[in-house]
C-alpha cells in the first residue's frame, strides 16, 4: 500500500512562528485527522503542501511526485475545501462548473450536476446565496468531479451545523471507501474525528507531537482523578496537565506510567489529549 | 491551450461582475469622442479605462478569498502572472479597438472628415499609454491588492491628462519633429513595439515575484 | 465515490443484516465491541460457518466509525481463532469445530468456573455444596 501523502522535515519560518521538521504520512484509503490547538501550524502546514506559500525546507510528495518539481500534475489529483468558499459569491454554479472544466483534465461535467443534485444545491443560485453548508458541498462537488484521490479539508465544520457536520463524514466515509483515496482533515474540533479518523497528526508550536493511528493515540493515555492525599510527588512527576481541586485534582497520564490502579481512571478522548498536553505550558512556577 | 491562455479565461469569468459598469464607460469614452469632436481625447480616455480593468481579477480574488482557488488549481504560480497579463492585454486591445473603429464609423456616418494619420497616432498613443499604466498597475496591485493598489491608477490618469495636455499644447507636428532623424515611421513603430514589449516583460518577472514571495 | 449503492449487510448475509450496535459512551473500545458482537453472533450461529463478514469498508461506512478499528476488530478475531481474513476475498466465519475457537470457548468456561469458585469461597461455601449448585444448574438447562 502506497501512501498518497509524504511530508518530511517541512520548515517554514515567520517573525514570531516557525514549523520545525513537520513528517508524517498519510497512506491510501484512509482519512487523517490534523489537528492541534489554533495558531499550532496546521494552516501553515495545509498552505505548503498546496504550495500557496514558499516552503523553508523539507519535502512534499503527493502520489510520490514533489510537490512543487510536478506541480501541474499533483494538483490535478488534489481536491480542497476550506473554511469559507474560494469561489466569487455573484459566481452561479455554471460559472462554478465552467471555471474547473478549463483547468482539469478529468473534470466529468455530468457527474459534478449530479452532485449538485444530490446535495440539493441549487443550480440556478448565486454561490453568495448558498448556506455555509452548501457552499462546502460545492466544494466537496468540484473535488469529486475531478478524480481526485487526495482530499485535504481545512477547517471545513467551520460554522457548521451538526447535521451537516455529521453529514460530511458520512461523505467523506463513502469517498474512501474503494481505498484508493485519502483525506487529510484538518480541524481543532476534534468530536468530528473521535470515530471517522484512521490516523492523527497531532500539531502542538509548529513541531509534530504525535503521528500514527488514532486508536493507539487514545490508548497511550488515561485521564485520571483522585483525592489531595493520592497526588504524591512521584505520581505529581508523571503527570500532564495537572489541574489542582479544593477536594482533589485532574490530569493525563500516560498508560505505561499507570501502575497505581487504586486512582480512578477513564479513557482519554482525544479533546481530553489535545487540551491536557496544551495546559502543560500554563504552569505557573 | 496553456494554462496561461486558461488562466486568462478564468480572469475574464472572475470579471463578469463588473462588465456591467465597463461597457457603460466604454460607451461614454465613444460619445466623448463622437459627440465632443476630440477623437485623441476619447482614444486616451478609453486606453485608460482599459487600464482600470485591469483591478477587476483582483478585487474579486479579494473579496472572496478567491486567491485560493488559484493556489488549489493544477498550474503553476508562473502561468497564473502571464494569464492575468494576457487577460489585462486582450481587453485593452479590444477596448481600445472598438472604440477606435466605432467613433472612426461615426465620424464617417456624421460626414467629418477622418484623417488616416491622425486615427493611426491616436491608436499609437493610446496602446501606449495602455501599456505603460498596466506596466505599473499589475505589480502594485499584486503588491497591495486591488483596493490598497488603487493608488497606481493615479499613474495613468495623470498620464492621461498630462499627454493630453501635452499633446494638444505642443502638437503632434512638433513632437514628430524634435525626434528629427527617428521621426521615421517604420523605426518609430519599431521602437514604440519594442519599449512596449520591454515594459511588459519587466512589469511581468517583478510581479511573479512579488507573487511568489506573498503567497496566498 | 460511487453515487448509487444499495445497502450492502443484505448482499453479504443473504438474511436480514446482522444487528451491530456501537456504543461510544460505555467505556469499552469499540474495536472490543465490535469483535464481542461478531463473536457472539458465530456462536449463537447468527452467521453460519463459511458466511462472509461484511467487508471492512463497507462496515466501517456503515457503522460510522474508523477503518483501522474494523480492521483491529477482524485481525483479533482471526487470532482468536472465529474468523478468515482471505486475501482480495473478505473475510469468512469459522465453524465452532475449529480448534483455536474451541480454546477460547473453553478459556471462557474456566474464567466463569474461576468467578464462581472464588464467590463460593467469599461465600464461605465448601466444595460440595458448589458442586451442589452446580448439579442444580446443569439439571435445570438440561431440562
Amino acid at each position: 500500500m502506497d501512501n498518497i501523502l509524504d511530508v518530511r522535515g517541512l520548515e517554514k519560518e515567520y517573525p514570531g512562528f516557525c514549523l520545525r521538521d513537520v513528517s508524517f504520512s498519510l497512506p491510501e484509503g484512509y482519512i487523517m485527522g490534523f489537528i492541534g490547538p489554533n495558531g499550532a501550524g496546521k494552516t501553515t502546514t495545509i498552505k505548503l503542501i498546496l504550495n500557496m506559500i514558499e516552503r523553508g525546507g523539507g519535502s512534499v510528495k503527493i502520489l510520490g511526485l514533489d510537490n512543487i518539481e510536478a506541480e501541474e500534475t499533483v494538483k490535478e489529483q488534489l481536491g480542497a475545501v476550506f473554511d469559507t468558499c474560494y469561489f466569487p459569491s455573484k459566481w452561479n454554479c455554471g460559472d462554478v462548473e465552467r471555471a474547473m472544466a478549463l483547468f482539469y483534465k478529468r473534470w466529468d461535467r455530468a457527474r459534478f450536476f449530479d452532485y449538485l443534485r444530490e446535495f440539493g444545491i441549487d443550480r440556478g443560485k448565486k454561490v453568495g446565496e448558498l448556506s455555509r453548508g452548501m457552499q462546502m458541498k460545492l466544494m466537496l462537488s468540484c473535488a469529486f468531479s475531478h478524480e481526485a484521490r487526495l482530499l485535504i479539508l481545512d477547517e471545513p465544520t467551520y460554522g457548521l451545523d451538526p447535521v451537516s457536520r455529521d453529514e460530511l463524514l458520512d461523505i467523506l466515509a463513502g469517498y474512501i471507501e474503494n481505498g484508493q483515496r485519502s483525506v487529510l482533515f484538518s480541524t481543532h474540533i476534534t468530536s468530528d474525528l473521535e470515530r471517522a479518523a484512521d490516523y492523527i497528526t497531532y500539531i502542538k508550536d509548529g513541531a509534530i507531537f504525535y503521528t500514527g493511528a488514532k486508536d493507539e493515540f487514545e490508548d497511550m493515555y488515561r485521564k485520571v482523578k483522585g483525592g489531595p492525599e493520592d497526588l504524591t510527588g512521584e505520581l505529581e512527576r508523571k503527570l500532564l496537565g495537572l489541574r489542582r481541586y479544593s477536594n482533589g485534582f485532574e490530569a493525563l497520564i500516560r498508560t505505561q506510567d499507570l501502575r497505581n490502579s487504586r486512582l480512578l481512571t477513564e479513557p482519554a478522548t482525544i479533546d481530553d489529549i489535545i487540551v491536557f498536553t496544551s495546559r502543560e505550558d500554563e504552569s505557573y512556577e | 491551450m496553456s494554462n496561461a491562455i486558461r488562466v486568462m479565461r478564468l480572469d475574464l469569468i472572475m470579471s463578469k461582475q463588473y462588465a456591467k459598469t465597463f461597457l457603460i464607460c466604454v460607451a461614454f469614452s465613444i460619445v466623448y469622442a463622437v459627440l465632443l469632436r476630440v477623437f485623441l481625447g476619447g482614444v486616451l480616455f478609453s486606453a485608460f479605462l482599459a487600464a482600470t480593468a485591469s483591478c477587476y481579477p483582483f478585487a474579486t480574488e479579494e473579496t472572496c478569498g478567491a486567491g485560493r482557488m488559484y493556489g488549489m488549481l493544477p498550474i503553476r504560480r508562473r502561468q497564473a502572472v502571464a494569464g492575468r497579463y494576457l487577460y489585462t492585454v486582450a481587453v485593452g486591445i479590444a477596448t481600445i479597438l472598438v472604440c477606435v473603429g466605432i467613433s472612426a464609423v461615426a465620424y464617417l456616418v456624421a460626414g467629418m472628415d477622418v484623417d488616416i494619420g491622425d486615427m493611426a497616432a491616436g491608436l499609437v498613443a493610446g496602446f501606449v499609454m495602455f501599456i505603460v499604466s498596466v506596466a505599473f498597475q499589475i505589480p502594485g496591485y499584486y503588491k497591495l491588492g486591488a483596493t490598497k493598489g488603487r493608488v497606481f491608477t493615479f499613474i495613468p490618469m495623470a498620464l492621461y491628462f498630462g499627454s493630453y495636455a501635452l499633446i494638444g499644447k505642443v502638437g503632434v507636428q512638433r513632437i514628430l519633429s524634435v525626434l528629427g532623424p527617428f521621426a521615421d515611421p517604420k523605426f518609430m513603430a519599431l521602437g514604440i513595439v519594442a519599449l512596449m514589449v520591454i515594459m511588459l516583460l519587466i512589469s511581468f518577472e517583478v510581479s511573479v515575484k512579488i507573487y511568489r514571495e506573498k503567497g496566498m | 465515490m460511487e453515487l448509487a449503492e444499495g445497502p450492502v449487510l443484505r448482499e453479504c448475509f443473504g438474511k436480514a443484516p446482522m444487528k451491530l450496535i456501537i456504543s461510544n459512551v460505555s467505556g469499552v473500545p469499540i474495536y472490543e465491541q465490535l469483535k464481542d458482537q461478531i463473536k457472539s453472533a458465530i456462536l449463537s450461529g447468527e452467521i453460519s460457518e463459511g458466511e462472509a463478514l461484511p467487508s471492512l469498508r463497507t462496515l466501517a461506512k456503515e457503522l460510522r466509525i474508523s477503518v483501522l478499528t474494523v480492521t483491529r476488530a477482524y485481525t483479533e478475531l482471526e487470532q482468536e481463532g472465529f474468523v478468515k481474513n482471505v486475501q482480495g476475498r473478505g473475510c469468512f466465519a469459522l465453524g465452532r469445530g475449529s480448534e483455536l475457537m474451541r480454546e477460547q470457548l473453553l478459556r471462557n468456561v474456566e474464567e466463569g468456573l474461576e468467578a464462581a469458585v472464588s464467590a463460593a469461597r467469599i461465600a464461605g461455601l465448601t466444595d460440595d455444596e458448589l458442586r451442589g449448585m452446580l448439579d442444580i444448574l446443569l439439571e435445570e438447562d438440561n431440562g
